[in-house]
């Protein structure tokens, strides 16, 4: 099984299947029908083994697991949750499992976990088991920087990116509550906001309190990060602290707003966003409902838009920050799913598009498994 | 032993059965009696802090529960109940 | 309100009953009664709640009849399929009883127009679909003082209750929160096609026996009915003081919908001219039609009969979701109501709905009365 696109829904997991040339795909699935997910993913390390981040409208949220590349799942023996108070301590309970990472390449086993409210967690046994990250979770900070501003499905706590280069380096990010970094394992964390607007402040040059949409670390170029911010897109180049906004540069009546953004695997260079309608009332939809998205070749210094095989006109989706991906075939695959249940494929890095799926529930995530 | 009915988004965990039985004396004990039969589904209902979760009630005969610590006796049944929204 | 002779006879079998009758039945007459959701629970409730002669029945529903809905939901036939459920519901309960008024509210119910819709009546019956919409419901409920029985259904299974004001607990007190969680719903689980008729029936009961000050309401008991085993069951349940919407020290003061921030509209963002800012807009475009905003007065017909501003064109507010399309897309949609507060809703709805220029009157047409023209009949 060479590719696989798993889709992430509000109503279950579906998976999508090509043939060589990636023109047909085949949808298997649902399984899990009627559960919430919000992220289905691949552990680059042992290709056979996925988590998924469940819940249901009624019961507690969980983690899934296969080691078969997701014909069979079991459940989390442990799922997330967070440590038991004492006695007048605010209580915190995990509402729903959000985001997952695997770990780093040297530490087989290991995954993090991003909940809301916002919470970090580890599994060292392949998410079998998981522990609250003490040093996140109870940073004297912590009550700060995740104030408990929700979207509308909570505090998430997402991004999670570990460093290639360095299992102890970390980044997350909080929506809403800023980017914020880790450079021993997680014992320790402090923001990373500089430079990013925050319009919806009352001081918009505050150090937290921003509400990162995505953040994401180019493999091959870990010191290169980029960010889609409620209030625009974002590059930085560390040991820099300042976010450079790369939205800048985008033409002024399609804006900088959106969910995802995503990198091209071998060259840092090359993101891609998909601009939403981010005007008075954010209705988050595509602008003037004619869905197009933006590529850019320099790191944010022009952008071109691409919008061929796409709506000419009255196609009003969104699309959330987990739902686009890129594949990594020589010339890249790059996908989106939809709130309406649709899932659009380009196998030219983003000239071309057709919708390869349709008539889904609403779509949280689209990741790529190999 | 105790009889439990279960709601039918739980019945996952228990091969489909609407009812089934656990022993204790508390409904924590029964809770944890269910947990070792059925792994995971206790925190499907309670969180980590040991609060019902909110569309879940547990009722011991037709009194609803306020602790996990009330008292549970040989004959009772305990029912699990989950908040329908269909119309 | 006194019974006529036909109705003597239509509702003789109530006024059999010493517990009802005539004046019963009069207060039956006068009670305004609001049924949430044209599907299966509320195609039950409102038929036996309009046979039972209730004088005002709304039916708030902004959906349309499916095919797949036949299997229970017995206010629609074949024939309805595709048509609007709030108006083709208004129609049948018409034709069952022509002595009561039904209205038609075709909008979703948001925290925006809740406490208008539901403020206008005396009980509110909830059979919707959704755990969110059923929050906003309760919590509307709550903030109006308002009796609301309750009911839902999944598979072989149902559930009921009733609220009273300040005799017992509420929704929220039975199951605390709605965070944004989606639990099933009929389409996706399934359900039995008779049991929305075991529980919708139960509401109507609930409903004109609360109307009436008899019996045993549901207040402080959830009631269970699970078809396959054939059983009902009860159970007691008591007000909690940390409520959320009816405890000691509330949180919840207003309404909001669940969905805010980062993935739809902030509701009230459109504009509002002041009763001179649009008679200037008026005069000023000259009458040329590319020009001149389409007035669309949301009020019923009769409010709109006894007087409304020259040029407008009357859409009542339950209407508006099925006549969007008469709407101009090229042109500016300005919406004029009584005081300035269905204009809100229909903004909301007309610019969901995709028309691009929408705008109402602040203060409605007792403003433009007190403004510029008090010669205008404002019902």
């Amino acid at each position: 099984m060479a590719n696989t696109l798993w889709i992430g829904t509000r109503k279950g997991a579906f998976a999508l299947r090509p043939d060589a040339r990636r023109r047909s795909w085949k949808i298997a699935g649902p399984q899990f029908l009627g559960h919430i997910i919000h992220h289905v993913v691949q552990d680059p390390r042992e290709p056979r083994r996925l988590a998924m981040a469940a819940k249901t409208g009624h019961l507690g949220p969980t983690v899934y697991i296969s080691d078969d590349r997701g014909r069979k799942w079991r459940e989390a023996l442990a799922p997330p949750a967070f440590r038991k108070v004492s006695e007048g301590e605010k209580p915190r309970a995990v509402e729903r499992v959000f985001w997952l990472t695997p770990g780093h390449a040297s530490e087989p086993g290991v995954w993090y976990a991003g909940t809301a409210p916002a919470g970090l967690f580890r599994s060292a046994d392949h998410g079998d088991h998981w522990e609250p990250v003490a040093g996140f979770n109870d940073h004297p900070m912590q009550p700060k920087w995740a104030a408990g501003l929700r979207t509308p499905d909570g505090e998430l706590l997402h991004s999670i990116r570990v460093d290639p280069r360095d299992a102890r380096h970390l980044y997350l990010a909080i929506s809403i509550g800023g980017v914020f970094e880790s450079t021993d394992r997680g014992a320790d964390w402090a923001p990373l906001n500089e430079g990013v607007a925050a319009d919806f402040m009352p001081d918009p040059t505050v150090a937290f309190g921003h509400d990162p949409h995505c953040l994401i670390q180019h493999p091959l170029q870990p010191d290169r990060l980029y960010q889609q911010n409620h209030c625009g897109s974002y590059r930085l180049d560390r040991p820099a602290r300042r976010w450079i906004r790369i939205g800048e540069r985008m033409p002024k009546n399609i804006g900088d707003v959106g969910f995802p953004i995503v990198a091209h695997p071998r060259d840092a260079d090359t993101v891609w966003v998909l601009p939403m309608d981010g005007s008075s009332v954010w209705p988050r939809t595509a602008l003037g409902g004619k869905p197009a998205v933006y590529v850019s070749r320099n790191a944010g210094k022009s952008w071109q838009r691409q919008d061929k095989g796409l709506p000419r006109a009255q196609a009003w989706f969104t699309v959330l920050r987990q739902a686009m991906c890129a594949d990594s075939a020589a010339r890249l695959g790059l996908y989106f799913g939809t709130t309406q249940g649709e899932v659009w494929a380009s196998s030219d890095e983003g000239d071309s598009w057709r919708c390869i799926a349709r008539h889904l529930p609403e779509i949280y995530s689209v990741t790529h498994a190999h | 032993m105790n009889t439990v009915r279960v709601p039918s988004p739980l019945r996952d965990y228990t091969g489909g059965a609407a009812r089934i039985s656990a022993s204790g004396t508390t409904v924590a004990e029964i809770l944890a009696n269910i947990d070792r039969d059925h792994r995971g589904m206790r925190f499907r209902m309670i969180d980590e802090q040991d609060r019902v979760r909110p569309h879940i009630r547990i009722f011991i005969n037709q009194r609803e529960v306020l602790s996990l610590d009330e008292a549970v006796a040989p004959r009772d049944e305990i029912h699990l109940i989950c908040a329908l929204s269909g119309g | 309100m006194a019974l006529s002779a036909n109705e003597r006879e239509r509702y003789s079998r109530h006024l059999l009953l010493p517990e009802i009758g005539e004046a019963g039945q009069e207060k039956l007459k006068a009670a305004r009664v609001l049924v949430v959701g044209a599907g299966g629970l509320g195609s039950p409730a409102s038929l036996y709640l309009a046979a039972a002669g209730i004088g005002t029945l709304g039916i708030v529903d902004h959906d349309r009849v499916d095919l797949s809905n036949l299997q229970r939901q017995l206010l629609f036939d074949t024939a309805s399929v595709g048509a609007g459920k709030a108006v083709t519901a208004r129609a049948r309960l018409q034709a069952l009883n022509n002595e009561i008024n039904v209205v038609a509210h075709a909008v979703e119910l948001r925290a925006t127009n809740a406490l208008e819709l539901l403020g206008g009546y005396d009980c509110i019956v909830d059979g919707s679909d959704r755990l969110d919409t059923r929050y906003l419901v309760n919590d509307a409920c709550v903030l109006l003082r308002r009796p609301l029985v309750s009911a839902a259904i999944h598979r072989f299974e149902g559930q009921a209750m009733t609220y009273i004001p300040g005799q017992g607990p509420c929704y929220r007190c039975l199951f605390p929160e709605s965070s944004s969680a989606v639990a099933p719903n009929c389409a996706e689980a399934g359900v039995l096609g008779v049991l929305p008729g075991m529980l919708g029936a139960l509401q109507a009961t609930e409903a004109i026996k609360v109307l009436l000050g008899i019996g045993a309401p549901l207040v402080g008991r959830l009631m269970t009915f699970d078809a396959l085993a054939m059983e009902w069951r009860e159970f007691r349940f008591k007000r909690r003081t940390d409520c959320v919407v009816c405890g000691t020290a509330p949180s919840i003061k207003t309404l909001t919908d669940s969905e805010a921030t980062c993935r739809t509209e902030i509701t009230g963002k459109w504009p509002r001219f002041k009763p001179a800012e649009l008679q200037q807009l008026l005069q000023s475009s000259g009458g040329a039609p590319a020009k001149t905003p389409l007035l669309v007065d949301v009020r019923e017909q009769h409010e709109y009969a006894t007087g409304h501003l020259a040029g407008s064109v009357n859409i009542p507010l339950g209407e508006l979701g099925q006549r969007l399309p008469e709407l101009p897309t090229d042109s500016a949609v300005v919406f004029i109501c009584r005081s300035g507060r269905r204009s809100r809703t229909a903004c909301e709805l007309a610019a969901r709905g995709g028309v691009r220029s929408v705008s109402d009157l602040e203060g409605g047409l007792i403003a433009w009365a007190a403004a510029i023209d008090p010669s205008i009949k404002v019902a």
